[in-house]
């Protein structure tokens, strides 16, 4: 029976990783104003039908204000917000409106976050702060709904998979990040294997909180 | 140097420690006075924050009660204004206070009214008061601490929404050791376990807490907000920690070592 999967972001990665995940996709790009506690239940297929059930859910929901660089000093409350805040509130929203759909299928769910959060970067401390929540969200996920053997899983992927090349190149040198030991960094063909093999029972059904850094070698601490 | 100013290594220094009416936040006040500085007890209610000062002054020592609500940006701006005002700058900004999480559970079990003042009160806050102090910190140049939890790194299964919150608070200071390093300013976190008022809340509601905490503590004990962490906040303001910054110290007696 082929996996149904809901990818939940705009841009990219989400929109790399919806392509090249194994299964029945459901990729949507919601603001996060429009992520409430009910908004998997109102998610449609493409022949109109509703979530009855999930295997995985990717989150990658990170608005434009969070992937822009500012200085802490220099943003409003509101950018504040709209760059940390309320994307972690619909993060925390999606888990608990994702809940039943996992349970029902014993299922995983994984957020994709930017290094600069485990790393720090200047200029990009509400990413940081947002990355840092939903790493740990997921750690809380995993502790609490193991029972259910439902699994979650952070995973942490290279500025560059989240940023405009000009903002990438920004973080990577205010993060002081090496260069990837492979010498490149992963595809989304590469990230989707693992996050498909993440979602896979024969292969990780043991494995649950983990925090994988996939970014060819660039960062190299717990 | 007499007995009296021994191990006053903040003498002449102010500092803001918000959430400081109780706790934590009122044992790291209580230090970072003790330890030669004046400091601003920021809270929301003054019927616990004037209190808090009134005995750092009986103690002998320099503190005033400032009104502050953390989630907003005026109350922060003005408690700023305030220390500075009559204490005559700032060097040290704790951002210490943090919501009620709610009845333990899965994060599918959090009230969702809940769920917001969480964020308000320990990312929101941790960008007011960063944001505010910046100016005055880099003058000196001084230090922000922030307090997270063993949960912001572990995560919780019972607090999932506090845990977070606390996890973003550590990617703050990540940031922002990195974004003010250059201005001398330095940016450390606290992750303590200690016995406070929620905790002993927490407890009289589940008596084994007390019990599994302990067991899992290498140390034996839970700890003691003025004496086992207070000196932590004052080691992180002071001289002796120049060359240190965008660091958690986990306080907790040995429970977590997984950094």
């Amino acid at each position: 029976m082929s996996r149904d999967i809901l990818v939940v972001g705009g841009d990219d990665p989400a929109t790399a990783l919806a392509s090249e995940l194994s299964g029945n996709v459901l990729h949507v790009a919601p603001g996060a104003e429009e992520v409430d506690d009910g908004f998997v239940d109102g998610v449609r297929r493409a022949d109109g039908t509703a979530v009855n059930g999930l295997d995985l859910v990717v989150h990658a929901l990170y608005p434009q204000q969070s992937r822009t660089p500012a200085r802490i000093d220099e943003m409003t409350e509101r950018e504040w917000a709209a760059a940390c805040d309320d994307p972690l509130e619909a993060a925390i929203r999606l888990a608990r409106g994702s809940h039943r759909h996992l349970a029902a299928r014993q299922g995983t769910i994984v957020f994709c976050v930017p290094l600069v959060g485990a790393a720090g970067a200047a200029s990009f401390v509400a990413l940081s702060a947002l990355a840092e929540g939903l790493r740990v969200l997921a750690r809380s996920l995993a502790r609490s709904w193991g029972p259910e053997q439902i699994r979650a899983h952070a995973v942490t992927l290279h500025p560059s998979m989240f940023l405009a090349p000009e903002h990438a190149a920004t973080a990577a040198a205010a993060t002081a990040l090496h260069d990837p030991a492979l010498g490149r960094l992963p595809s989304a063909t590469e990230i989707a294997a693992v996050i498909d093999a993440l979602a896979d029972d024969r292969v990780t059904a043991g494995l649950t909180g983990a925090s994988l850094v996939m970014d060819g070698g660039t960062w190299m601490v717990g | 140097m007499t007995a009296a100013h021994r191990g006053r290594v903040l003498e002449g220094q102010v500092a803001i420690v918000t959430g400081a009416g109780q706790g934590v936040g009122a044992g790291i006040a209580s230090a970072l006075a003790a330890a030669g500085a004046s400091v601003v007890i920021a809270t929301r209610r003054a019927a616990n924050g004037e209190p808090a000062a009134e005995s750092i002054r009986a103690a002998g020592h320099e503190a005033a009660f400032v009104r502050c609500d953390v989630t907003e940006a005026d109350d922060v701006e003005g408690t700023v204004a305030e220390a500075v005002d009559r204490f005559g700058g700032l060097d040290i900004m704790v951002h210490n206070a943090v919501a009620h999480a709610g009845r333990p559970g899965g994060v599918h079990l959090t009230g969702s009214h809940r769920i917001r003042p969480q964020i308000a009160t320990a990312t929101t806050a941790s960008f007011l008061c960063a944001r505010a102090s910046l100016p005055h910190l880099r003058r000196r140049p001084g230090t922000l601490i922030l307090l997270t939890s063993p949960a912001g790194v572990e995560g919780s299964a019972n607090l999932p929404v506090y845990a977070a919150v606390k996890a973003t608070q550590r990617g703050i200071l990540k940031s922002l050791a990195r974004e003010w390093g250059p201005h001398g300013v330095r940016v450390n976190a606290i992750a303590p376990v200690a016995r406070t008022p929620a905790m002993d809340a927490a407890v009289s509601a589940n008596p084994d807490l007390e019990t599994r905490l302990v067991a899992r503590t290498p140390l034996g004990r839970l700890g003691d907000a003025a004496a086992d962490i207070g000196p932590v906040a004052v080691f992180l303001a002071s001289d002796g920690a120049r060359y240190i910054t965008g660091q958690t110290i986990v306080a907790d007696g040995g429970g977590f070592l997984g950094l």
